[in-house]
């Protein structure tokens, strides 16, 4: 192994594992009802139900990423287009 | 897997698990012994519920119709009855509920409660007011306590469900990241070493419990994540999404019919037979009762069962004149889909209180086991700092650590057997009952922890704390028998037979633990071990597995 560190930037990884994946995830979450094709039902209870994998598979993403960089843009990403895909369906844009 | 992945993996599940092991070992003890919390130490700490219930259908019916005479006619469309000793009930519960508004323009749910004593159906109490006020104000008791202490760790609502909801999706991920650093399961599901080293003894036992109960540990962080999260999150921002923030709207789609139409013919209250056909075919207990529209010639009665010999229980819904049954469902059968009897399942998959007790004791062997896997873990974490080369802390903040976990653990064991001498012993009337029992419990918790803590031997702590338990665990047969005269032999011959079950249980328990106690060192072993071998081998990464270190 070379002298490289297990987890490279600690503080912003552990920042985005915590915060930045839980906020990802819910706004993820409460998005998918609007384009999941299940029924609307299950689009909306499906999410829910799988909530602990979306957000498992952020935070280890999170962790084992090699460039927080490429994370953190991934995870406002994320939250953005969701985030504004929320505001289309409740008429706020 | 390349060998700087894997140990990523095990550096992620060793912090994970050492930053939430205490919360993670007090939410699953006190999950594990929750299983049992209702009906089973409901009934052992209410003596009017001792002997087994039965209720003619008739009698009830009768006494539904005395009440509803005491009532205006606009609380009659929503009446509710719940049987005594099946779920969270002590007494026959009757109540009418009506939506009403209040001086400030509002609108709340109104109810009118009665309350009788489940033998003798005598009035022991009527209490009206807003639904979760007259529901949260009542006299709890020790079943109630630990059950919300598991649920909430008493914070309540949003923050407790919010913490232990976090807390499932740290177990997840620990198992998950576990699963992927040791995936030689099978050969590590065999191996126990007990006598090699403390360190291989945490080690072993550790990956042995992990691996056996695997299953159940992720069912339990994945529902557990969720009925956390679910209900303080995640619906509301889906109800935010998909029916403009409206929850009631969410749960209508969701939930089974309400209210039929009402015909305005008017009908007399009538669900005896109803009542009594379900009693008779159903393989699980009826836990309540819904009348809607009761005083409606098409009014229904929906009658509430748990889970009988299936995983889930059923709602059977009558039609009150001519007693037709309509249908028969489960609570999330109108999701249908995939997501319906996935909902379904939650419930019980996380309580374990379907297909009978068996399934109970199980869970509560599988529910400990998960505690003391973070228990486990914890103390591998230590040792590997203490005493191997891992850490970059003083020993004496791994010891601090060390004594902290010991007090937090032990602790929280002691507290929980102190409640049962509370529940018999407490001379606190009423609703302030429930606080002197939190008193009790979180008194003996801090003192637990504030002697581990001034105790420089954690082995010593350890061993005394768990004899304390184990002393108070074997006195809860002979104290009830002293407070209650329900001693072994009486309930037993008079057919109380759950509680002698717990007394029975709260003995074997203790004998055991007094047993474990016995045999855990007084202080850490060093020189020899019982077979000659040297006490701590030469092993430079103990915890990770041959996979990682190939």
């Amino acid at each position: 192994m070379s002298g490289e560190p297990l987890f490279p930037a600690p503080r912003s990884r552990v920042a985005g594992a915590t915060l930045g994946v839980l906020v990802a995830a819910v706004v993820m979450t409460a998005a998918m009802p609007a384009y999941l094709p299940f029924g609307q039902a299950n689009s909306i209870v499906l999410p829910i139900i799988f909530f602990p994998v979306t957000w498992l598979l952020l935070f280890l993403w999170t962790l084992f990423a090699k460039r927080m960089l490429l994370v953190w843009a991934s995870l406002v990403v994320l939250t953005v287009v969701n985030a504004l895909i929320i505001a289309n369906q409740t008429g706020a844009l | 897997m390349q060998q700087v992945t894997t140990k990523r993996f095990y550096e992620v599940h060793s912090w994970v698990g050492a930053v939430t092991a205490i919360l993670i070992f007090v939410i699953a003890f006190t999950g594990a012994v929750s299983v049992f919390g209702r009906p089973e130490l409901k009934i052992w700490a209410n003596e009017a519920i001792h002997q087994p219930q039965a209720h003619e259908p008739a009698a009830i019916e009768a006494l539904v119709k005395e009440r509803a005479a005491d009532v205006p006619a606009d609380y009659l469309d929503e009446i509710t009855v719940l049987f005594p000793a099946v779920r969270s009930a002590p007494n026959l519960t009757v109540y009418f509920q009506h939506e009403r508004e209040t001086a400030d323009g509002k609108t709340e749910n109104h109810v009118i409660r009665f309350d009788h004593h489940p033998q003798t159906l005598e009035l022991i109490e009527r209490s009206e007011g807003e639904i979760r006020e007259v529901f949260t104000t009542g006299q709890k008791d020790m079943a109630d306590f630990i059950i919300t202490f598991h649920a909430d760790l008493h914070l309540g609502n949003p923050w407790g469900l919010l913490l232990t909801g976090l807390l499932g999706l740290t177990l997840f991920a620990s198992i998950v990241t576990g699963v992927i650093t040791h995936r030689k399961v099978l050969r590590e599901a065999f191996t126990f070493r007990p006598f090699r080293s403390l360190r291989l003894l945490f080690t072993d036992s550790h990956k042995a419990l992990g691996v056996w109960g695997l299953l159940f540990h992720g069912t339990i962080a994945f529902t557990g994540a969720f009925l956390g999260l679910a209900v303080v999150v995640l619906f509301p921002a889906a109800a935010f999404v998909a029916v403009g923030g409206d929850i009631d709207a969410l749960a209508d789609k969701f939930l089974p019919l309400g209210a039929p139409e009402k015909s305005g013919v008017a009908a007399p209250i009538t669900f005896a037979e109803a009542l009594a056909e379900v009693e008779e075919t159903s393989s699980g207990p009826v836990v309540s009762l819904n009348l809607l529209a009761s005083t409606d010639e098409n009014g229904v009665a929906l009658v509430n069962t748990l889970a009988g010999d299936g995983i889930v229980g059923y709602t059977y819904r009558y039609q009150t004149t001519g007693t037709v049954l309509e249908q028969a469902y489960t609570t999330f059968s109108r999701v249908g889909g995939a997501g319906g009897p996935i909902l379904d399942a939650m419930f019980p998959l996380h309580f374990g209180n379907f297909a009978g007790t068996a399934v109970k004791f199980l869970w509560l062997f599988l529910g400990l086991s998960t505690a003391f896997l973070a228990v486990s873990g914890m103390m591998i974490w230590i040792e590997r700092r203490v005493y191997g080369s891992t850490g970059s802390l003083a020993e004496k903040t791994y010891r601090r650590i060390s004594r902290m976990t010991v007090g937090g653990c032990a602790g929280v064991v002691v507290g929980f057997v102190a409640l049962f001498h509370a529940q018999l012993l407490l001379p606190v009337p009423g609703k302030a009952f429930g606080f002197w029992l939190g008193v009790v419990f979180f008194g003996v918790w801090a003192a637990s922890l504030l002697w581990a803590m001034l105790r420089s031997n954690e082995y010593r702590s350890t061993k005394e704390l768990l004899f304390v338990a184990a002393i108070l665990s074997v006195l809860v047969a002979p104290m009830n028998a002293v407070v209650t005269g329900n001693h072994l032999a009486n309930a037993l011959t008079h057919g109380h037979l759950v509680t002698a079950g717990v007394d029975l249980t709260m003995l074997l328990a203790g004998i055991a633990v007094f047993a474990i106690a016995l045999r855990l060192p007084s202080e850490r072993p060093v020189r020899k071990g019982k077979y000659g071998r040297p006490a701590e081998p030469q092993i430079a990464q103990p915890v990770l597995s041959a996979d990682a270190q190939t």
